[in-house]
């Protein structure tokens, strides 16, 4: 089953676009991410910190718990183009945003 | 909306919701929820739902549930959930029905593929000796597109245990969510249900309900440090005789990452 829903994945993710963010004493970098519009992509977060991060959006509908030291993928997408902000669950203070153009 | 107006509206929606969300006994059992395949490790939640029926045939009338739980992300493919079930049939009082284990297997990477996916698994133990146990086997499906969210739930059910029907059962329910904001996301569900796939009668003898839903999330950052609250409210029109004529149906429910 697992094969079949890769098969059919678009041609957007057979080429993959991954994208980086760091996650450390308090601050995501870059705190404002710019990706492409209408394309499905790989986020890689990692967490420089000593203590858990997680990556949490509503509007990406997404949230990932990532181990100090540890490196985590999501994989967001295809956007419209707009902001869409994040945000450490562990604190909330430090948030950031993808633009997709 | 100004800043300040922003938080004032945020406030009053979370009290709405906690209102809500306790307008029944802190007890266990509405199925009249959705459930997605996404889960998260490491973190707790505690959750909270309610519905009531209403509906001009009075034994169908004030017919209400309330399941309370509280689930953790064990693995990072695993979650796991503890549910109390209490029930109030028209005219009775509360009652006590069952403990159930919960429990979530996420098979896909969230939008890595072209659909979400996770198998869920229960075993429902009857508060009292005579009555049945209960098995409930399904698929959670998902998909995501642009700010549009569909989920999709499909259940095989069954008695198993003293005086237990023999009967498959079988549950679906549907939601497409419009992403709007974090603190507002309308969308529209269905919930059907069939007593006996071997049996399934006619459409008007199963179980069918449709409406409007909204949900949300509030982050708790000043509150605890961490964590959301999140809420969902809706109202399911029935559509077959053998529906109540209307449910509304609460969720809230707590997260704190760890």
């Amino acid at each position: 089953m697992l094969a079949a829903f890769t098969a059919s994945t678009s041609p957007a993710l057979a080429q993959e676009t991954t994208y980086s963010l760091t996650v450390q004493n308090g601050k995501f970098e870059p705190s404002t991410l710019a990706v492409k519009a209408g394309v499905k992509f790989k986020l890689v977060v990692s967490n420089k910190g000593t203590t858990p991060a997680e990556f949490e959006s509503s509007e990406l509908n997404r949230e990932k718990v990532v181990p100090a030291g540890a490196s985590m993928p999501l994989y967001i997408g295809p956007l419209a183009p707009g902001a869409y902000p994040f945000f450490d669950d562990f604190d909330q203070k430090n948030r950031g945003q993808i633009v997709a153009k | 909306m100004r800043t300040g107006a922003r938080a004032v509206l945020r406030g009053k929606m979370l009290v709405f919701a906690a209102v809500i969300g306790v307008a029944g006994p802190l007890n266990a059992n509405a199925e009249f929820k959705v459930r997605y395949p996404n889960i998260d490790e490491s973190e707790v939640e505690i959750e909270h739902n309610y519905s009531t029926t209403f509906d001009s045939r009075s034994q169908n009338n004030g017919r209400q549930s309330s399941p309370t739980e509280i689930g953790m992300g064990v693995l990072p493919f695993w979650f796991v959930e503890l549910e109390g079930e209490f029930s109030k049939e028209p005219g009775n009082k509360w009652s006590f029905d069952a403990t159930t284990f919960e429990n979530y297997f996420m098979l896909t990477e969230p939008g890595k593929y072209w659909l979400d996916f996770s198998i869920f698994a229960e075993y429902s133990a009857a508060a009292h000796s005579s009555e049945p146990d209960g098995v409930k086997i399904g698929g959670l499906f998902q998909k995501q597109d642009m700010k549009w969210l569909h989920t999709l739930n499909l259940y095989w059910e069954k008695e198993v245990g003293p005086n237990a029907s023999t009967a498959d059962g079988f549950q679906y329910a549907w939601q497409t969510r419009y992403l709007l904001d974090p603190l507002f996301q309308p969308g529209v569900e269905i919930y059907g249900q069939i007593d006996d796939l071997n049996h399934p009668g006619p459409f008007s003898e199963q179980q069918f309900r449709a409406g409007p839903m909204f949900a949300g999330s509030y982050g708790l950052g000043d509150i605890l440090g961490k964590g959301k609250l999140k809420y969902e409210v809706g109202y399911l029109f029935g559509a077959t005789t053998a529906t109540e004529q209307g449910t509304l149906r609460t969720r809230l429910e707590l997260e704190i990452p760890f």
